[in-house]
């Protein structure tokens, strides 16, 4: 039996660095992968991994030995940090090494830079369509801007030179206009930033204030991604008052920009903006004074006018009406006088008519006209003769009843006495006294008696 | 501070609605002093409101009723 063959663990694992380098030939190879974690000592350490529906699915060491390291930072410049950090999605490219003592490592030259910006445009893409299927997009941007926006809820680093800029622009305008500025503090940049800028959003009162405010100071094209997180661009198209943003970048705009009411490049831009709109508003009241001061000469220039004509009634008129009266009166007596001599006129006509009319008449027609007359008044004297003898005797026929009803026999027989004191008729007491001897006549005799006592009534 | 954030906004309708007032040619002499005076108080208290401390703008809106 054929003796096993032994190898040291050396030999085994320099024989796999010597078929790995066959094999690869020290080519470079493009690898997409993500950084699951990053380590820096003297060289800079990566633990990358690749998922595939959540499983891991493969992983790998790689380095980024100093001297490459220099390289890479000068190509990333400011994204440097923002590309080589944990949850990156890279593309390196490196050769694939095999160390005996460190097992297998890729060592990395060269870090894509368009690819890690282009991974950043996906994303925000992805937050973009999310955002317009779930209808938020354009809920802020369509709110109405207030003609003044003075009281401002501020979402920024406070202390930051953007911070200083923005609030030195705002409260040294040189119309003299006062905002009211509260902030909101909030890291602007690096990972805990949209955690945080949350927060600060939904602190707000948005009752107290006419816009928000957030401002950054600049930083590179991946520190943008903060402003691309999906919650915080949820929160902000939903704020229902304008959301202003003046996060400094030139070119790109972030998501935020997208759905806020209105994006400015610097937060200086939107102090400008802001005291523009005061600018603006002061100058259309400045409009008004002009206009109603144009109305108000108008206005009076009319009434001027008016009172002019008025005035020149005034004077006038009482003149034109004594003319007028005076045309009348003078009229009257002019009609006065012609119809004075016309009634004279007719009157003298008239006169001279019977005149005429009298000294023609025959006498004979007066003589019977005259007998006529005479007939006719005998008539009537005779109708009223008979008829006053008629008058007459009816009276008398009266008289003569009521005589005979008053008669002293007719009465006495009715029951009335008549006394007499020394045939004298009495008709009143005050002539009799107690002691007086009276004779009382009735109907049918006649009784003498002595007065005892006299009762007066009333 | 005011829960008033559409002042300047009510404040310009009002004075959009005089100028039409005066515009108008029917409008008598008393009217057109009352509304040139009511104006007068709206311009000057925006032009106030601009200028004015939180603690002022409180005062200043209350005063004029908006």
């Amino acid at each position: 039996m054929e003796p096993r063959r032994q190898y040291s663990l050396y030999q085994l694992c320099s024989s796999i660095r010597r078929r790995l380098e066959e094999a690869t030939g020290g080519r470079c190879f493009w690898v997409r992968a993500e950084i699951a974690g990053i380590n820096f000592s003297r060289h800079l350490y990566l633990d990358l991994v690749e998922h595939q529906q959540g499983q891991r699915v493969a992983v790998m060491r790689a380095m980024i030995w100093n001297g490459s390291l220099n390289a890479i930072r000068a190509d990333l410049g400011e994204e440097f940090g923002n590309i080589l950090k944990q949850g990156s999605e890279v593309l390196i490219c490196g050769t694939v090494h095999y160390s005996e003592v460190y097992g297998l490592s890729l060592h990395v030259d060269e870090v894509d830079l368009s690819f890690s910006l282009g991974e950043l445009e996906r994303r925000k893409h992805a937050t973009i369509t999310t955002l317009r299927e779930e209808g938020l997009f354009d809920l802020n941007r369509a709110l109405p801007e207030p003609m003044v926006i003075q009281r401002i809820a501020l979402v920024a680093s406070v202390g930051s030179a953007a911070y200083a800029d923005f609030m030195q622009h705002l409260t040294a305008n040189e119309y003299g206009y006062r905002f009211h500025v509260h902030e909101f503090a909030s890291a602007v940049q690096g990972d805990d930033a949209p955690r945080q800028l949350r927060i600060a959003f939904a602190a707000i009162d948005t009752k107290l204030f006419d816009a928000v405010v957030v401002i950054r100071g600049g930083g590179s094209k991946l520190d943008l991604e903060a402003f691309n997180d999906l919650d915080l661009c949820r929160a902000v198209a939903r704020m229902p008052i304008p959301v202003m943003t003046g996060i400094g970048h030139d070119v790109d705009l972030s998501v935020m920009d997208m759905v806020a009411k209105s994006p400015h490049k610097t937060p200086t831009a939107i102090a400008d903006h802001l005291v523009d709109k005061c600018v603006f508003f002061e100058t259309s009241l400045n409009g008004f004074v002009v206009g109603m001061q144009r109305i108000l000469n108008e206005r009076a220039g009319g009434y001027k006018q008016r009172l002019a004509t008025h005035a020149e009634t005034l004077r006038t008129r009482p003149h034109m009406h004594c003319e007028r009266r005076r045309g009348d009166l003078q009229h009257g007596a002019a009609t006065i006088g012609q119809l004075a001599s016309s009634a004279c006129q007719q009157a003298s006509t008239g006169l001279n008519e019977h005149r005429h009319a009298l000294s023609t008449l025959p006498l004979q027609r007066i003589q019977l006209v005259e007998a006529a007359r005479i007939d006719a008044q005998r008539s009537r004297l005779l109708q009223f003769a008979q008829h006053g003898l008629r008058t007459l005797t009816a009276q008398v026929d009266g008289m003569q009843r009521t005589v005979q009803l008053l008669a002293p026999e007719r009465l006495l027989a009715r029951g009335f006495t008549i006394t007499r004191h020394s045939g004298r008729a009495i008709a009143s007491v005050e002539e009799l006294a107690p002691g007086t001897e009276i004779e009382t006549t009735y109907s049918n005799g006649t009784t003498r008696s002595i007065i005892h006592h006299i009762d007066r009534h009333g | 501070m005011a829960d008033a954030p559409t002042t300047y906004e009510k404040a310009y309708e009002e004075l959009e609605a005089i100028m039409n007032d005066l515009q108008e040619d029917r409008i008598s002499v008393d009217e057109l002093t009352t509304k040139v005076k009511r104006a007068a108080e709206l311009i000057t208290f925006c032009n106030e409101l601009l200028r004015s401390t939180e603690a002022e703008v409180n005062k200043i809106v209350k005063k004029l009723g908006l």
